[in-house]
């Protein structure tokens, strides 16, 4: 916390990770609502 | 030719003056502003109107239970009005309500200039009449709206005409606005703290939205996922949550309440904030136990993970995910009550006043408290059997989230208003607005429990005689309550047109950063970082 200001990288690293999380987990349960099939008919 | 370059180079120019010292003029300022007040105004401005429409709905819902038997609207319109009085609600009122006050306070409370991503921050607002626009004109599209309830369960919403994928966009656009809020929140308090404004010194408030925000971009995903499978079913012929197609309708309600729990405990952490922030002030001592309160919020916000099911416990689970659920739901009451707590002892010996701010917190802090034991009621696994699905949730629900949320967002717009406007509101209409709600709301809801456990069930528009009596209190309750909101959308206005100059510090008791800048706030604040020392950190002051 030496330099409080808009520091650009910083925010734009915390952007990007929380938008791939983001992304990862919307993914992550339409895999889980594929794979919830029992054998397709 | 030239002079119009000349002329819009002049005006340009003279924007961009301005820009710095005051606000622009013209109702463009608010189509194009990336200003965090403006965009906080938006946000408050939006929510009370569709706190207002939302309300509206349960007017229509209150007077047609108002007498057992089937007296203004159709069954149909009913379960569209239960349906989207609860997704206004939630989408349009309560959240929007809270992102305005981060909007507003976050940078002036962390001594930063502004949100970290303020053309973002204009987006995530902008997105929200476009979608609810779409949403609650399907209810006059000719299918009429989503009638299947707020959870939207299949089979049943699936039985929801084309207007499902309008349905369908809205939702995936409010998700999208939330998420981009979120991650806005999150960049400014993790970047753009002033130096010297520590984690651990940020007002409870700051913390409960760091906390919040992280929760949002969990979940937001999964109601997208969830939602994105409805819409593949009842239009690609996909079989997501159809048992004959090898789905499992059932998994759809653990993606749904997996996003549904923490979502509730979004609506809350905020409001925790506020009343955190509310009651030392109007005690006049620092918040006891402030880290205690910042790692309750953080179990609580864990614990909102894994109690999803206790939403499901009548719909066939092993025995062992029954006990597993009940359990973990009866865990959270334990940071629930530490913050109770908490508040408490910081009023304990306090020199307290009553001003209008301090009456909706604590009315928030026992009737919140209410809702509370009902849901530990609920969390009972064969209590649940009887209650679930009764008007029992109904009255739960609503004293966590109109009593709890609802409550906590007018207490923040008392709290603040003096800041945002710099003028007093009108005091004495305030504790008009206090004592008149207080009382309505709770003829209103308390009689609901009683439904509930007399086995009245939730959303249907008529029922058996015997609930004649309670419905019509409830009622009488839910039109005075409403009226007294009216109230409340005048004394807001009035604030913001004069009145009495509020002073810098505002409140007496007031301590932190906000409170340090003049009232009104100016439109740029923090341009150059605040020097922090102990007496201009708020409750959060640990030394203490
Ligand atoms: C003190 C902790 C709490 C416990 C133990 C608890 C427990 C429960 C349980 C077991 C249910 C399911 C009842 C059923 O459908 O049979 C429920 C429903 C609900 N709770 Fe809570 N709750 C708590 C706090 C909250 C809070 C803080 C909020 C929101 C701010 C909330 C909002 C809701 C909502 C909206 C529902 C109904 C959802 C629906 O079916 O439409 N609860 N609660
Ligand atoms: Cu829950």
């Amino acid at each position: 916390m030496n330099d409080p200001r808009p520091s650009g990288s910083g925010i734009r690293r915390t952007v990007v990770i929380l938008a791939i999380i983001a992304v990862i987990i919307y993914l992550l349960f339409i895999a889980a609502g594929v794979f919830g099939y029992k054998d397709g008919a | 030719m030239s002079s119009n370059t000349a002329a819009a180079h002049d005006h340009t120019h003279d924007h961009t003056h301005d820009d710095h010292h005051g606000a622009p003029k013209g109702l463009l300022r608010w189509v194009f502003t990336t200003n965090h007040k403006d965009i906080g105004t938006l946000y408050l401005v939006f929510s009370l109107l569709m706190f207002l429409i939302g309300g509206g709905m349960a007017l229509i819902i209150r007077a047609e239970l108002f007498q057992p038997g089937l007296q203004l609207v159709n069954p149909e319109f009913f379960n569209q009005m239960t349906t989207m009085h609860a997704l206004v609600m939630i989408f349009g009122a309560v959240m929007p309500a809270f992102v305005g006050l981060a909007n507003w306070m976050i940078p002036m409370m962390i001594g930063a200039p502004d949100m970290a991503l303020p053309r973002m921050n204009n987006w995530s607002f902008w997105i929200l009449p476009f979608a609810f626009t779409m949403l609650i004109g399907t209810l006059f599209m000719p299918s009429g709206g989503p009638a299947g309830g707020w959870t939207l369960y299949p089979p049943l919403s699936l039985q929801t005409g084309n207007s499902f994928a309008f349905v369908i966009f809205a939702i995936h656009m409010l998700g999208i606005s939330s998420i981009m809020g979120a991650i806005n929140v999150i960049a400014t308090i993790l970047n753009m703290r002033a130096p010297g404004m520590t984690l651990l010194r940020m007002p409870l408030f700051v913390w409960s939205w760091l906390i919040t925000a992280f929760l949002l971009i969990a979940v937001m995903p999964v109601l997208a996922g969830a939602v994105t499978m409805l819409l593949t079913d009842r239009f690609f012929d996909t079989t997501f949550f159809s048992a004959a197609g090898g789905g499992d309708p059932v998994m759809f309600q653990h993606i749904f309440w997996f996003f549904g729990h923490p979502e509730v405990y979004i609506m809350i952490l905020p409001a925790f904030g506020i009343i955190s922030e509310i009651i030392p002030t109007f005690a006049r001592k620092p918040l006891f136990g402030y880290t205690a309160m910042v790692y309750a919020t953080a179990s609580i916000a864990f614990l909102s993970f894994i109690v999803w099911a206790h939403h499901m416990f009548t719909v066939g689970m092993p025995l062992g995910a029954e006990l597993f659920f009940m359990y973990a739901t009866m865990v959270i009451a334990v940071p629930t009550g530490v913050k109770v707590f908490n508040w408490v002892s910081t009023m304990w010996r306090g020199a307290m006043t009553f001003e209008t701010p301090m009456l909706f917190a604590l009315a928030f802090v026992i009737l919140f408290t209410i809702g509370g034991f009902s849901g530990l009621m609920l969390a009972i696994v064969p209590a649940d059997f009887q209650y679930h699905d009764t008007y029992f949730v109904v009255a739960h629900f609503h004293y966590v989230l109109v009593t709890g949320a609802v409550f906590a967002i007018i207490a923040a717009a008392y709290y603040w208003l003096p800041k945002w406007t710099g003028n007093m509101y009108n005091e004495r209409l305030g504790k008009i607005h206090f004592w008149w709600s207080v009382i309505s709301v709770n003829v209103l809801f308390f009689p609901q429990h009683y439904l509930g456990l007399a086995g009245m069930p939730r959303r249907i528009p008529d029922y058996a005689v015997q609930f004649a009596d309670y419905n019509m209190i409830s009622s009488i309750g839910g039109f005075a309550f409403g009226l007294a909101q009216l109230l409340f959308a005048f004394i807001v206005w009035q604030c913001a047109r004069g009145g009495v100059k509020a002073t810098a510090q505002v409140w007496e008791g007031a301590k932190g950063l906000e409170w340090t800048l003049p009232s009104p706030a100016p439109y740029h604040t923090f341009d150059e970082p605040p020097k922090i020392d102990d007496s201009v950190v708020a409750h959060g002051d640990v030394a203490h």
